[in-house]
């Protein structure tokens, strides 16, 4: 059988699928559609929370970083607010890449191609996010350390030594395992895709 | 749209959505959370319709965007979610059916072309010229048909290979 008789086959059979297929009409009549828009929000609904967390944080920073009496570690609690601030435009230029998207105004190849693009860019924010988590726990644990516990880390080095290992210890498995899960690998898949995409629109000379 | 109006053309095309999900996503279980997305996207877009191109063109560009997009994040997640339990369109008969045989070979052989080519030849056995596909797919109706040429080509070697293994 080739593939005309299996088009009629098949057209015969999208006729028959009218008749045999059921549409639950009252759950497309009711709220159940505000019910899926809900679940596939999820993550744009986790960057809003996570900007209003940031904004909450750098909001209320000053209070604390004025409190620091001391440059020295006053300049690493700066520091870790700015990796915050910097998060924070990550996650409002997220909202903006996940919130623009409607697949009805291109057609299928331009839309994929826009989508795997902004999945590289929303990677790009990801990675940054991850490359930067280190740095966030050293200043972190610097500044706000001294000012939770007292301890004056530029005098007293086996302080000193306990909280670089400490956050040497978290921050790099973390960082390494982060990177690769949560950017190497879906970057490589986001590649593929736009690689097919781009195969897909080329005309086959040879063919031709 | 009215949700009435809507709920007619969900009805009208349903078999349309069928086909997209069911090859798209072949393991039944996992197919009602693409159906639920599709429906969700074209709700969505509903007032997006301005009625300049076909129903279908505008229902085909909106489902086939789900359901490769769907596809993509499926694959690299690996695992499916399975948000949503159960399918809002349902067939009425067994799957068994001794009557799909044909068809079920055929959504064998969509299963095993790539995201596009499957867009591609699902436009194609509904009937749609290579006009309406290139529209749709947004690539030349030139490129259209030596893309369909070349799936001909694949299917016919599958066929045979099929009917040599039986």
């Amino acid at each position: 059988m080739n593939l005309e008789e299996l088009k009629e086959k098949w057209m015969l059979q999208n006729e028959t699928l009218q008749d045999e297929l059921i549409v639950d009409e009252s759950a497309l009549q009711t709220g159940h559609l505000k019910k899926i828009q809900n679940v596939l929000n999820t993550p744009l609904y986790y960057e809003y929370i996570s900007t209003f967390m940031l904004g909450a944080i750098i909001l209320s920073a000053p209070v604390f970083i004025l409190d620091i009496g001391q440059l020295e570690y006053r300049i690493p609690a700066i520091a870790c607010i700015g990796v915050i601030g910097l998060w924070l435009s990550f996650s409002i230029h997220k909202i903006t890449l996940l919130s623009n998207q409607s697949y009805s105004i291109l057609p299928v190849v331009s839309m994929q191609k826009r989508l795997a693009q902004v999945e590289e860019k929303y990677l790009q924010y990801r990675k940054w996010e991850i490359a930067t988590a280190p740095l966030f726990f050293c200043f972190a644990l610097l500044g706000f350390g001294h000012y939770l516990n007292g301890i004056d880390y530029y005098t007293d080095w086996s302080s000193l030594v306990l909280l670089v290992g400490t956050a040497t210890a978290f921050a790099v498995p973390a960082f390494l395992f982060g990177y690769k899960i949560w950017y190497d690998d879906k970057l490589k898949q986001a590649k593929e895709m736009m690689a097919e995409i781009l195969e897909f629109e080329e005309i086959d000379e040879d063919y031709v | 749209m009215t949700k009435a109006a809507f709920t007619s053309l969900i009805k009208a095309h349903k078999a349309l959505i069928y086909n997209i999900c069911r090859s798209y996503c072949p393991i039944e279980s996992e197919r009602a959370d693409l159906e639920q997305e599709i429906l969700y996207q074209l709700w969505r877009s509903r007032n997006r319709f301005d009625g300049r191109v076909k129903v279908t063109t505008w229902m085909y560009k909106i489902a086939l965007n789900t359901a490769i997009r769907f596809y993509h994040q499926q694959k690299k997640q690996g695992t499916q979610k399975e948000n949503f339990q159960e399918q809002l369109i349902r067939l009425n008969v067994s799957a068994d059916d001794p009557r799909n045989s044909h068809i079920d070979q055929l959504y064998r052989m969509i299963a095993q072309l790539k995201n596009l080519d499957r867009a591609l030849i699902l436009l194609y056995l509904d009937g749609n010229k290579h006009t309406e596909i290139a529209e749709v797919l947004g690539i030349s109706a030139s490129n259209v048909a030596t893309k369909i040429g070349r799936i001909k080509k694949k299917f016919q070697q599958q066929v045979k290979l099929e009917n040599h293994e039986s």
